[in-house]
């Protein structure tokens, strides 16, 4: 799967609240790390994992570094999504119409 | 509040027809190679079978023979509708659901599928203590879109 990476990546419930807390706007891991009851350590690797995936933007700014969501690769992950279901909904069109032509077993008159 | 996923067709079958291909013969159609757990590891899964009851198994069996359990069977009313759980890996309270509905029209039937559930993801709050919902990555995605808003 082409988002495979990103998937992994938001499948663990410390990211999901990490993503959620960035809803609110840019933030500093020492900022980001007080809402949660794990170490700043950790929260610096998971905020790796989502950067490492493309979901995060992250900005240097002194000592310190800023992350953020984004946007455009949200946005193009959300379209793949899309298209799962556009796939299958193709996939299973041609299968119906080459269906109807093959007609059914009762219907045949020749 | 997360709008449910929608999509529609119309085919040119009747309705127990296009219910049938749609379900007890999902494997004929469904992209295996590119959509399935199978697809995850660059493989191709061997199957994908709907056992035809409520609380019934829709199972992947994947390109090494195991199998794997994508949701339940919640309606199963031939001919009308199927729906289902749509858990993966997830525990239960973290799924949600597919619904496809066959309607008769002039030249065919209207499918409608409608993934829908999003309302157990809890707000922001409630993700603080560790909570999430999560049935597919759809869920993920709807997320996704609306944090990047």
């Amino acid at each position: 799967m082409p988002y495979e990476k990103e998937l992994a990546a938001l499948s663990d419930p410390t990211r999901q609240a990490i993503i959620q807390r960035l809803r609110l706007g840019p933030q500093n891991v020492a900022r980001l790390a007080e809402g949660f009851p794990i170490s700043r350590p950790a929260i610096s690797q998971h905020l790796k994992v989502l950067s490492d995936a493309g979901l995060l933007s992250v900005t240097p700014n002194g000592t310190r570094r800023i992350y953020a969501l984004s946007p455009d690769r949200m946005r193009d992950l959300r379209d793949w999504m899309n298209s799962l279901w556009d796939d299958a909904r193709g996939a299973f069109s041609r299968a119906a119409h080459d269906l109807a032509k093959e007609g059914t077993p009762n219907d045949r008159s020749d | 509040m997360t709008d449910p996923i929608e999509k529609t067709l119309v085919v040119p079958l009747p309705p127990d027809r296009a219910f049938d291909l749609f379900t007890n013969r999902m494997a004929s159609w469904w992209p295996l190679d590119k959509h399935s757990l199978s697809a995850g590891d660059g493989k191709v899964a061997q199957d994908v079978a709907i056992t035809p009851k409520v609380g019934g198994d829709v199972t992947e069996t994947k390109h090494n023979g195991t199998t794997v359990v994508w949701g339940k069977v919640v309606t199963w009313q031939p001919g009308k509708a199927f729906a289902m759980t749509w858990q993966l890996d997830r525990p239960e309270d973290e799924v949600t659901y597919l619904t496809i509905t066959f309607d008769a029209e002039d030249d065919g039937t209207r499918v409608t599928l409608i993934h829908d559930g999003w309302d157990a993801i809890p707000e922001p709050a409630q993700a603080s203590r560790g909570h999430y919902s999560t049935g597919w990555e759809f869920v993920l995605c709807d997320r996704y879109k609306s944090a990047a808003q």
